[in-house]
């Protein structure tokens, strides 16, 4: 079995749906979590300035979280070869993408606002400012849509899970955003958003059972 | 050989590159067939309540309810048409540039998306035009000299990592090509305003790669 080393911060982010599959396959790896501290000194150091990346048997790292998610998947028996079936896992995967990328600019107004055509020197109190509305427009528009369809998702397959009948990586990438918008990340974004949607409660509550699940939160 | 029967397979999208180059060229290079709908914008908020996630592309096969996300659309197209490693390492590779692809599409689309919907932004909803195009003209100027120079590196980059390079990911085309060759070409033919298409010449492996792929009986064709 090769040896694994995932690197990211120390926090769920882009990497947390890599870890649950990691977790979900039964595959051993080391996680890697870098401060925030460290980050500039190991950023130049890196393929492409990003991560997580991960390292097999010590090669140079890889970078980019879908692509991670996607090889786990293949050596644990999460993402199907069928083209069919991975057609649909891969929409789903696309579509959280989307959700987490809808959620963007309300980040980056804080941190950067000249990326997004604002002053650089914009005051803080209107940096605030501006990114309660953008959380307020997500939390009334865009993630309500999307937990919509998910829901919707999980109504058409019928089996609990996003994709045939048992986890695939796409149940990793939802499972990872529902624990994102419940744990009160996004300020501004209410917490209890998924809990109008009956199959994705069920379903959060299904993960969050699986033994090697429950356990690695346990261990958190 | 035993044909494989493949469903009637029809792509729908705007009629622009955008995100649904990649498939096209995808079909292309696959050698299968496919509808190429194109709609206008003027058609689009009827569609656009009608689709299953109020958004494009579409691939409905066989008349089936489509499927949306450009990137699942070209995995499945890859699939069927062996442009997508199964093996698990290679495909990681391919999945890589697949990846970094997308976000430079990001990167370089950032000020059309901020024009389309200002308020997603931060920027008043009713934002005078031409404090639109001021906006985006500032962030082209920044997109022109870091982000298009710094993506295209790590496309070179990756190329460097062969001797003779014959695709992006190994000695035959991927799903990697099929998006790569897609954002080369909106840089090249100059489909965003302010951003030179010279950018691409300034490395010469991907100058190069662009050159070859171009040529491919297939592409050649379908660009003609």
């Amino acid at each position: 079995m090769p040896t694994y080393k995932l690197t990211y911060f120390n926090f769920a982010g882009a990497a947390e749906k890599a870890r649950l599959a990691f977790k979900l396959g039964g595959i051993e790896f080391e996680d890697e979590r870098i401060e925030f501290s460290a980050w500039p000194e190991l950023k130049p150091k890196t393929p492409y300035g990003q991560m997580p990346l991960l390292s097999i048997d010590g090669k140079a790292p890889v970078a980019q979280s879908g692509a991670i998610l996607r090889y786990i998947g293949r050596i644990a028996d999460l993402y199907p070869s069928d083209a069919d079936k991975a057609l649909e896992v891969d929409e789903v995967i696309g579509l959280d993408e989307d959700l987490m990328r809808s959620m963007g600019p309300s980040f980056t107004i804080a941190r950067a606002p000249q990326a997004l055509g604002h002053a650089a020197d914009l005051p803080e109190e209107d940096r605030k400012a501006l990114q309660v509305k953008l959380r307020a427009a997500l939390a009334a528009d865009e993630i309500p849509r999307f937990l919509g369809y998910f829901e919707a998702k999980l109504a058409k397959t019928g089996t609990g899970y996003f994709v045939g009948t048992k986890p695939t990586i796409a149940d990793c990438v939802v499972l990872a955003t529902l624990r994102a918008l419940k744990s009160g990340w996004l300020d501004g974004i209410p917490t209890t958003l998924a809990d109008s949607k009956p199959l994705l409660s069920a379903f959060y509550e299904r993960m969050m059972a699986i033994p090697a699940l429950k356990e690695y939160y346990a261990a958190k | 050989t035993m044909q494989r029967i493949l469903p009637k397979f029809k792509l729908t999208y705007f009629n622009f590159p955008g995100r649904g180059e990649k498939v096209r060229i995808a079909f292309k290079m696959a050698g299968i067939e496919f509808e190429d709908e194109r709609i206008e914008f003027s058609q689009w908020p009827e569609m656009k309540a009608k689709s299953p996630f109020a958004q494009v592309p579409l691939l409905t096969i066989d008349g089936m309810p489509p499927v949306a996300q450009s990137a699942a659309i070209l995995r499945y197209v890859g699939r069927l048409g062996n442009l997508y490693p199964s093996d698990p390492e290679k495909a990681l590779q391919v999945d890589e540039i697949v990846g970094l692809e997308e976000d430079f599409f990001q990167a370089r689309s950032l000020p059309f998306f901020i024009g389309r919907n200002p308020r997603a932004y931060g920027h008043p909803a009713d934002i005078p035009n031409q404090d639109i195009q001021a906006i985006q003209a500032n962030l082209r100027s920044t997109l022109v000299a870091e982000d298009i120079p710094r993506f295209l590196g790590y496309f070179e980059a990756k190329l460097a990592q062969s001797e003779r390079p014959a695709f992006i990911v190994g000695d035959t085309p991927t799903v990697a090509d099929c998006a790569l060759l897609a954002s080369l070409r909106a840089v090249k033919t100059g489909t965003s305003p302010g951003v030179p298409p010279t950018l691409v010449d300034a490395h010469p492996r991907l100058a190069a790669y662009y050159a070859r792929v171009m040529e491919l009986p297939v592409i050649r064709a379908y660009y003609a």
